[in-house]
């Protein structure tokens, strides 16, 4: 049972301390997710969406609860065991894209292989193919800085699967694009789902991502408040209103 | 390869970082290079003071051995003391002297100085002090009597038109009747203006010379004849003893010790006997005559130049220091700047150890590069300062590029940024990955308690290795045992500090890993070896304990400027001028850089202003010295009758009348005179008034000897020096000293029996206090056929300077006697000591030398000259110590820079709602005055404390004890201008930058 979840939370918590303040950025989160899921994280800002895709990546560790990925509980690892589970497991696109700026896109899908503690791939081969999948092969010897913003962000989704991952996070990857870019970033993510297998975690606050999802997770206040599949979703709609419209939905719950 | 690999990313990504920063990585380079050419210039200027000292050294000493008199001992007379000065080596000697040599080396007498041996003996006769006569003015002169066709025996003597002795100076025109060849010195030429062709006399001769050429006045002088670097000299061929009658002052028959030789330089055959002919000599001849060898003089000079070298190392080690933390300020803005890339980083799968290597490759490069920048640089000091430190070995110095320097520069500069690059570098590694996910927070990445003690203690140790690399001559000598002992503890404290900080950096960071025993082996084993490899390694490293005094006074200075920078931020009134708000700001929010750059400044600061002070408080010292002793600023001796130049009947008024009818009259500038008359006393006996008793000549000496502080030659130098008694007019020139019991002379001591004694340990001893009597014999200068037993009350105890200046210290009334009361002993020499006013020096002087038979001397021309000598010494520890305070501004300029760097959004903001760049830029010029003014109080401040500390403790207050103020400000100026020039330098592209730009690149 556990084998069939690509991972799982249990009754995670998370705590800040802001100088005298306690902030609880969550109050006790239990997940799972299976494998090759296209799951959306919503919820209201500061409810709590960053943090969690930062204890689901291994970014950081829970004030209580645990976390598991493929299996293995990451809760108690130390620095350097979380790195190799970053390393291998998990895949990270970002708002900002986060490109290492002075490396080339092709150096950059690179780094993550050449960094593996067991390697899988050869790591310019692997980049090469990666770029080439997300058309772009003629922009590899590019630095971030001479790449469009989608572009950039295609070759961040192209770096979080050099090493094959398990799970791809993303934390609102299209809200710095223009809703074209936006678009062809989410295509790309979809594909990666449908076409590798991969779980993909996509935390946003655009409507229209969040009805291109198989299921939304809406976080208020350090807490779930609603799980549900994107059917799930349209059924409860039509019971109230009659009409098809997904997106406002969405933004509803 | 898997490695390679890694090492290539991470050269590459350091590369493409430094490219792309490009004017960050610059100033950061800048305070490496600044550094590194600080250390490679001094060094290359201690290889080239070693170049020249140890060079010619048969040159610098004439000869192979150099044979000087011992003067209190005369074999002639069975060890009886004779005085110095008259007699010197004798022909007969010398003859002695010259057959001995000849012996040794197998030489036969007649072939010494031929061309078929190298043997070689010449000697300088005694004529060494004397007075020159020329266009009616007398002045002081020192003559070098020798044989112009052997002098020198190695190198030459040439004028300046190229000329040499041998050449130039025509030994027949000796026994001649015209005037005898000489050469005189440029100081000497410039002074008299006098001119090739020209002739001159000399006191004692009724001879004329005449100036053949001119030599510069290097040619002899340096520290072993500084008064012929002050008078100037006349080379004469030494039958000048043979051909011309010389008269002693005060003696009327032929002086025989002319012909006697003061110096006597010997040219070996074979140089590699020099130290063995030179022991054997001693042996022989050691009662009359010592030895100084090429050998001695090669020890001599290393000494010096060991000095130099030690001096420029530790300077340098110094610059280099704070050009570190110009290291450390630019790694934390790289860090700092790139913490959100460190993050990315950690997320794709980099470890912690990984991502700080990433940076100390970056560092090295930078250190590296920065190294290379630095040489040139270091030799361009070393080429542009070589003159001022060359003056202080009174060498010219060759410029030569060194391999010595450039190798440690390369490792040094490279070293120490790495060392002081190694905290910004934990901490990257600390970086919590989790920031990428709130890029709109400024995070400051901190490597955390543990790693912060680890790395302290290990930048101590390292930087320990480093001084003591640099600095092994002076810290490696077999007294330092108990540097050494202090230093094991110190390295094995460290040690025992570094292994504890893994410890609990492992207990701490992993406290949820199960301790395992292995754990435990592995943390005993660090703990002990670490402590015990330190102790064992500390017995190599002396520079443990002043490296650790550096980090901890620096540190505690750090801690006060961030508190007074808090101090300040906070509490500076800003006038409501929004200005100074923001720039208080700004400073509050940088606390640590600023106090960083601070400490910089201030160690900078600090070092020119301490060397600068203290060589005007000495060069003041010693001006006000002359001039106090003496009680004005001219003085004019007259001539005994005997020795008088020109015609004389008894029509012609005696020189001390004309000049006193000539002062008596009026001189348009003086401001005041006296006249001095000094009378040959003997001190008979001393009454001492509190304890009611009177001591005799013979029993001042026995109460002197029962305190066995006091020797043989202590007492009679004292009662000797109380030989002579001045007479001085009580109206003005009176000295202008300090006096520790009493009072200085007055009007009404006019005609009364008073005397100012200076204090001495000898005085202090017998208890001389105002009240107090002394009774003096007055003798007569023809022999005691006269003479005069008079006693004075003591009603002043001077302080005494360290210099004695002209006249004596023991002085009384000109008028000692009541009207009317006649005393039968006349003067020995008669003077006046004339004050004029500071315009009309040189034209009262030029008045006055017109009477005949005077010698008109102003002091001035010897604190020039005295002036002179002290800028020599001091020039070198003043350029050194500019070259620190450089670095201090390259530092400045960096961190100014690196503000910049960190402000380029608010500066884009300010410009943005309307700020003008002149206000933005007067803002930032603002907020860096402040902080140059802050740190020219603080280090002026603490120069001046030390300064104080050293007048009194170190000086024992003879220098006074006041920090002289106009320096104090000058460098107080300094160092704000140099602050706004730095930040001026870096601000100036910023302020100008378009906010736009600004705005869409970050
Ligand atoms: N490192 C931190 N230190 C202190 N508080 C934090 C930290 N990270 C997050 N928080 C707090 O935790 C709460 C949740 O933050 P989080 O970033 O997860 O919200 P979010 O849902 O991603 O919001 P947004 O939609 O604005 O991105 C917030 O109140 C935030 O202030
Ligand atoms: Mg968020």
């Amino acid at each position: 049972m556990l084998n069939q979840h690509v991972l799982q939370t249990i009754d995670v918590t998370k705590e800040f301390k802001m100088g005298q303040v306690m902030v609880h950025a969550l109050r006790g989160v239990s997940l799972s997710v299976n494998e090759g899921e296209f799951m959306g994280v919503i919820g209201p800002s500061g409810s709590g969406k960053s943090t969690l895709l930062g204890l689901i990546g291994g970014l950081d560790t829970p004030t209580s609860g645990q976390v598991i990925i493929d299996g293995v509980d990451i809760t108690r690892m130390d620095e350097v065991a979380l790195t190799r589970v970053r390393n291998e497991k998990i895949g990270f696109v970002f708002q900002f894209f986060n490109l290492v700026p002075t490396l080339t896109a092709l150096e950059n899908v690179e780094l993550p292989i050449q960094f593996a503690r067991n390697r899988q791939f050869n790591p310019t081969k692997r980049a090469k193919e990666l770029l080439d999948l997300f058309g772009l092969k003629d922009r590899m010897r590019n630095r971030p800085s001479q790449l469009s913003g989608g572009q950039q962000q295609r070759v961040a989704i192209a770096r979080a699967l050099a090493n094959n991952p398990a799970i791809v996070l993303a934390d609102e990857p299209t809200g710095s694009l223009d809703s074209e870019s936006g678009g062809v970033v989410m295509q790309t993510l979809r594909s990666v789902q449908r076409e590798l297998g991969t779980a993909v975690i996509i935390v946003t606050h655009d409507p229209a991502i969040a009805a291109q999802v198989d299921r939304i997770v809406s976080l208020s206040d350090g807490l779930v408040a609603t799980d549900h599949t994107q059917e799930q979703l349209v059924e409860a709609y039509k019971k109230t209103t009659g009409e098809l419209k997904p997106v406002e939905s969405a933004e509803g719950v | 390869m898997f490695s390679l690999e890694r090492l290539r990313f991470y050269l590459k990504h350091s590369i493409n970082d430094l490219i792309v920063n490009g004017r960050r990585t610059l100033f950061g380079l800048f305070c490496i290079s600044s550094g590194v050419a600080a250390i490679v210039g001094l060094l290359t200027l201690g290889v080239m003071v070693d170049d020249s000292l140890t060079g010619d050294l048969q040159e610098s000493n004439r000869g192979d051995i150099r044979i000087t008199p011992l003067f209190f001992f005369d074999e002639e007379e069975d060890g009886d003391a004779t005085p110095p000065g008259g007699n010197g080596i004798t022909p007969e000697q010398f003859s002695r002297y010259e057959e001995w040599f000849a012996e040794q080396e197998g030489v036969s007498v007649d072939e010494l100085c031929t061309g078929s041996t190298d043997l070689c003996l010449t000697g300088q006769l005694g004529l060494e002090g004397s007075l020159i006569f020329y266009n009616d003015t007398l002045d002081l002169v020192q003559i070098f009597a020798v044989d112009s066709q052997q002098y020198p025996l190695y190198g030459v003597v040439e004028t300046e038109d190229g000329v040499s002795l041998a050449d130039g100076i025509d030994v027949d025109s000796y026994p001649a009747d015209g005037p005898a060849d000489a050469f005189i010195s440029r100081n000497l030429a410039d002074k008299l203006e006098i001119d090739v062709g020209e002739e001159f006399n000399l006191l004692g001769t009724s001879r004329d010379f005449v100036v053949r050429g001119i030599v510069p006045t290097r040619t002899e002088g340096g520290p072993e004849n500084i008064g012929a670097g002050i008078f100037g000299y006349v080379y004469l061929d030494q039958t000048v003893s043979e051909s011309i009658t010389f008269t002693d002052p005060g003696e009327e028959e032929e002086d025989e010790s002319v012909n006697n030789f003061v110096r006597i330089f010997v040219r070996l055959e074979d140089p590699s006997r020099t130290t063995e002919l030179a022991d054997a000599f001693e042996r022989r001849f050691g009662r009359t005559a010592e030895t100084f060898t090429t050998e001695d003089l090669r020890e001599q000079n290393e000494d010096i130049s060991t000095l130099v070298t030690q001096f420029n190392s530790i300077m340098g080690l110094l610059a280099l220091l704070i050009g570190g933390i110009g290291i450390v300020n630019t790694m934390l803005v790289v860090v700092r700047r790139r913490t959100n890339e460190v993050a990315i980083l950690k997320t794709i799968g980099l470890e912690p150890g990984e991502v700080s290597t990433l940076f100390f490759v970056e560092s090295v490069l930078m250190g590296i590069i920065g190294s290379v920048m630095g040489i040139p640089f270091g030799f361009l000091i070393a080429y542009v300062t070589r003159g001022a430190v060359g003056a202080f070995i009174a060498e010219d110095l060759a410029f030569r590029v060194a391999p010595e320097p450039i190798g440690i520069g390369l490792v040094v500069g490279t070293l120490v940024t790495a060392v002081f690059g190694l905290l910004p570098i934990l901490s990257a590694g600390q970086v919590r990955p989790a920031t990428v996910l709130q890029p709109q927070l400024t995070h400051i990445p901190r490597a955390g308690i543990f790693r912060s003690i680890f790395a302290l203690a290990f930048i101590i140790v390292a930087l320990s290795v480093v001084a003591q690399g640099l600095l092994n001559d002076l810290l490696s000598s077999e007294e330092l045992e108990d540097l050494r002992t202090i230093a094991q503890y110190i390295i094995g404290a460290l040690g025992f500090v570094m292994g504890a900080m893994i410890v609990a950096g492992d207990l701490w960071y992993s406290r949820t890993r199960r301790i395992l025993p292995l754990h435990i082996v592995r943390w005993g084993l660090l703990l002990v070896g670490l402590s015990v490899a330190g102790f064992l390694l500390g017995r190599e490293l002396p520079s443990a304990f002043p490296m650790l005094c550096v980090f901890v006074i620096a540190g505690l200075l750090y801690v006060l400027l961030w508190i007074i920078i808090w101090l300040v931020g906070r509490f500076f009134p800003s006038f409501r001028i929004p200005d100074i708000k923001i720039a208080m700001r700004a400073m509050l929010a940088a606390k640590g850089r600023v106090a960083s750059t601070l400490l910089a400044l201030i160690i900078g600061v600090f070092t020119l202003s301490l060397v600068f002070m203290l060589v005007t408080k000495i060069s003041d010292a010693v001006e006000s010295l002359l001039e106090d002793v003496a009680g004005g600023n001219i003085i004019v001796f007259t001539l005994p009758e005997e020795l008088q130049f020109g015609d004389q009947d008894d029509e012609t008024p005696t020189s001390i009348d004309e000049l006193q009818t000539r002062l008596e009259a009026g001189i348009d500038g003086v401001e005041s005179y006296g006249i001095v008359r000094t009378y040959e006393a003997e001190l008979i006996s001393y009454t001492d008034v509190d304890r009611d008793q009177t001591l005799n000549r013979s029993a001042i000496a026995r109460e002197l000897r029962a305190e066995a502080a006091f020797d043989q030659d202590t007492i009679d130098s004292f009662l000797d020096r109380i030989n002579l008694v001045d007479a001085r007019s009580v109206d003005a020139n009176l000295p202008d000293i300090q006096f520790n019991d009493g009072r200085q002379l007055g009007p009404e001591d006019e005609g009364q029996r008073v005397i100012i004694v200076p204090d001495s340990p000898e005085a202090t001893e017998l208890g001389f206090s105002p009240g107090d009597e002394l009774t003096y014999r007055f003798i007569n200068p023809d022999k005691e056929q006269r003479s005069e037993e008079l006693t004075f009350t003591i009603v002043g105890v001077s302080m005494p300077g360290n210099i004695e200046g002209f006249g004596n210290l023991y002085y009384v009334p000109l008028n000692f006697s009541p009207a009317g009361e006649e005393i039968g002993v006349d003067p020995q020499t008669v003077a006046a000591v004339v004050n004029a006013n500071e315009d009309d020096v040189e034209q009262v002087a030029r008045e006055l030398r017109q009477i005949d038979n005077v010698l008109v001397i102003e002091t001035r021309l010897i604190n020039d000259i005295v002036n002179r000598l002290l800028d020599t010494f001091t020039s070198l520890p003043i350029v050194v110590s500019i070259v620190v305070l450089v670095t201090g501004g390259v530092v400045i300029a960096n961190s100014v820079a690196l503000a910049m760097l960190e402000r380029r959004r608010e500066i884009a903001i300010m410009k943005s709602v309307g700020l003008q760049r002149r206000r933005v830029l007067s803002m930032l010029l603002l907020e860096n005055g402040i902080m140059g003014l802050i740190g020219g109080l603080i280090g002026v401040g603490i120069s001046s404390a030390v300064l104080l500390a050293a007048l009194i403790f170190l000086f024992q207050r003879e220098l006074g004890e006041a920090v002289p103020l106009r320096e104090a400000f000058i460098m107080m100026a300094v160092c704000i201008g140099i602050t706004l020039f730095a930040a001026v330098l870096s601000v100036w592209g910023a302020s100008s930058e378009k906010p736009l730009n600004v705005l869409r690149y970050e």
